[in-house]
């Protein structure tokens, strides 16, 4: 009995010094890891945007990799695609935070949506949003809506996030005014299969939904539904014969294009109605375009 | 004392061929599987790997003498989750990028039989300067037969060896050998070529 | 939460999803335990009493205490605690009741504290959202698919003793080689339920 009552205590002891490790290194680690995440959020939607400063631009120009690929068939424009999503990341990559803060505060304006608070609404300037302390920006319950004005049509960006094979794949979906075609599309985070699933990070799967303008919503409806689905065509992406809200999923990797099929559509569902409860707010109808709030309108019913 | 005595290194050099984790304990399988169909997603684990497990029977057999018998697993894994969750901690704060690169094995890496076997079959009963001898003999011998399965993995299932092309444009792709299944496939048969040449895989579990 | 109802998640993590053969967790012991068709029984049987109790014991760690007390970062702790925990009791009671498969077992009975199998689903239902049924359905079904591929390994074993397979191939390497190929046909059930 004695040895019972020694064995417990070591283990309660040994369980209480690694929580307290454990609490230790999470309390010292909270800020800069916070810090990281923000700034790879913040490439990741500039990458969706393709937001590009005169630097960005001119190591595009200047890249190698990019200047010797051919545009002439399809396949080639496709392959170009590709590889341009994967260098722009590059790119943006190589500059410094301070320049990525500054591009980002130059160009985007950030909607938030407090669902705690009686849907909340609050508008920032991409100057504010970049300053607020990383604590602030709370992704996990607020709901954050990233907007580029272009004269050709503003542009909006949505969190898209959900369970994958392994654990929680996160990323930016970027739709024209109007919220019906893709412009752009970006995963930041994920534990998916290394040489699997982990392929939703590669240049060719994103380059599906940009390159043929894919919709979010079913043709000649308003319905939200992208499909992935098994690939038809001679090429991983040869996706342009397909139904226009339809893109290949990864050779092998079922269960993460199955996951992107379900989660996708939930969360722009969700977005929308959260959108839709809020369309009376005065900062939301300043930062929405006449097309989009338009849109928006059903979703309020 | 010289930095490696005979004994040390007889432990160090039999954990890599005779003793190998996978041939002769058969164990570290499950992240065998996932992570071979690129070689260099492979190096990136098992340099992970290898720091765990010499972390892990550092920290075990010091405190080997506290340790009761019974509760010796618990333990066990509490010491190295707690170490291996620190480590990626840091990671994440101050080599981001490095952390994104081992964000999906640091599971992988707690759980793996090795880090368990080698801690409880060596570490609880030597101590600490032996143990990481130990430790890092198993963890190259482990990462020795991975790299051995994810060469022919990557080439046949991307056509590409570290991300360079090796085979034609023409190459149509094994996928097999890019799924899970295809790990299993090539280790049955390194297990058959091993097996011919004498050695007994598996052989005496303990 | 997820809408999914919990017979379907039950039926799916034995078939469909099943957490050995699609998401390829808790292989160690399956390879080596399923040399005897009796000690696969017994550990099979003890690894569905496990993740059917840790399952709903961590869901309720988890949302009830550490989520309101924002300490998320302690979960895996916990689980790996609370695991270990319940392989002891059933340590205790095969001690007990059953010596001989308890010598049959070896190691590979406190190794169920490491199995992946047991850890991976007690993440898995926080990262798709179960609710508490939900989660008692995914852990008994996720400890009965475990049991299932191992016995069924254990038989095709048997069955191999009276096949002709080459010398060095035998043991391990063709129950390799077997194993790819459950796998192979379990992924063709992939994405026919979905359940996450």
């Amino acid at each position: 009995m004695r040895n019972y009552i020694n064995m417990i205590c070591f283990l309660l002891l040994l369980s209480i010094i690694s929580a307290i490790i454990l609490t230790a290194f999470n309390v010292q680690t909270k800020d800069l890891i916070d810090l990281n995440r923000q700034q790879e959020r913040i490439l990741h939607i500039l990458k969706a945007m393709r937001v590009m400063s005169p630097e960005v631009e001119q190591a595009l120009k200047q890249d190698r990799e990019l200047q010797n690929m051919a545009v002439s068939t399809e396949i080639e424009q496709f392959q170009h695609e590709a590889k341009l999503l994967e260098r722009l990341q590059h790119h943006l990559k190589q500059q410094t935070p301070e320049h990525l803060s500054k591009l980002f505060a130059d160009n985007i304006t950030v909607l938030e949506i407090n669902p705690r608070e009686n849907y909340a609404v609050v508008l920032y300037t991409g100057k504010e949003f970049v300053e607020l302390p990383s604590q602030a920006i709370d992704y996990m319950h607020n709901l954050y809506i990233f907007k580029m004005h272009r004269p050709d049509g503003d542009l909006y960006t949505f969190e898209i996030a959900g369970a994958g094979f392994w654990d929680k794949v996160s990323g930016y979906l970027t739709l024209r005014s109007g919220l019906r075609k893709i412009s752009g599309i970006t995963f930041f985070d994920h534990k998916e299969t290394p040489g699997l699933g982990q392929r939703i990070e590669e240049g060719w799967f994103q380059a599906q939904f940009t390159i043929w303008q894919k919709e979010v919503l079913k043709p000649n409806t308003n319905k939200i539904a992208l499909h992935v689905t098994r690939r038809n065509g001679l090429y991983d992406g040869d996706s342009q014969k397909k139904s226009i809200n339809e893109v290949d999923a990864i050779t092998g990797a079922s269960e993460t294009s199955r996951a992107l099929d379900k989660f996708i559509p939930e969360n722009l569902d969700r977005t929308f109605r959260i959108l839709g409860k809020v369309l009376g707010n005065e900062s939301v109808q300043k930062f929405l375009d006449p097309d989009t709030l338009e849109i928006l309108k059903q979703y309020s019913l | 004392m010289q930095i490696l005595s005979a004994e040390n290194a007889k432990v160090f050099s039999e954990n890599i061929w005779k003793e190998n984790p996978i041939f002769r304990q058969i164990l570290g399988i499950c992240s065998c599987l996932a992570v071979t169909n690129l070689v260099f997603n492979t190096m990136i684990m098992c340099a992970g790997l290898i720091f765990a497990t010499v972390m892990s029977n550092l920290l075990v057999s010091a405190l080997r003498n506290y340790i009761a018998g019974r509760i010796r697993m618990i333990a066990q894994v509490v010491l190295i989750a707690v170490s291996v969750t620190v480590v990626d901690l840091l990671l994440k704060a101050f080599l981001y990028d490095v952390s994104k690169q081992l964000g999906a094995y640091v599971g992988l890496i707690i759980t793996n039989c090795i880090v368990m076997g080698r801690a409880e079959v060596f570490a609880m009963k030597n101590s600490p300067w032996p143990s990481f001898w130990d430790g890092l003999g198993a963890g190259i011998g482990y990462s020795i037969v991975l790299l051995i399965i994810a060469i022919p993995r990557e080439i046949l299932g991307f056509g590409t060896l570290m991300g360079y092309p090796i085979m034609s444009q023409d190459w149509i792709s094994w996928n097999i050998m890019i799924m899970p299944p295809g790990a299993f496939f090539m280790l049955g048969i390194l297990i058959w070529i091993v097996n011919s040449t004498g050695k007994k895989v598996g052989h005496d579990e303990k | 939460m997820s809408e999914i109802h919990p017979l379907i998640i039950f039926i799916a993590a034995i078939f469909t999803n099943n957490i050995l053969l699609a998401n390829f967790l808790g292989m160690c012991s399956f390879i080596a335990i399923s040399k005897t068709l009796k000690a696969s029984v017994g550990l099979g049987t003890a690894v569905v009493f496990v993740m059917a109790i840790t399952t709903p014991v961590s869901w309720i760690i988890y949302y009830e205490l550490l989520v309101p007390l924002e300490l998320e970062y302690l979960y895996f702790l916990i689980a790996i605690m609370v695991i270990a925990g319940i392989v002891q009791l059933v340590e205790i009671i095969l001690e007990r009741y059953s010596p001989a498969l308890y010598y049959t077992l070896g190691i590979f009975l406190p190794l169920i504290t490491v199995n992946c199998a047991i850890l991976g689903a007690c993440l898995f239902f926080v990262v798709r959202n179960y609710n508490f049924m939900q989660t008692v359905a995914y852990g008994i079904g996720s400890g009965i698919g475990w049991a299932i591929a191992i016995i069924g390994m254990a038989a095709i074993r048997r069955r191999l003793r009276f096949a002709h397979v080459p010398p060095a191939l035998e043991g391990i390497g063709i129950t390799m080689i077997i194993t790819g190929i459950m796998a192979l046909a379990f992924s063709g059930f992939a994405g026919v339920v979905s359940i996450q």
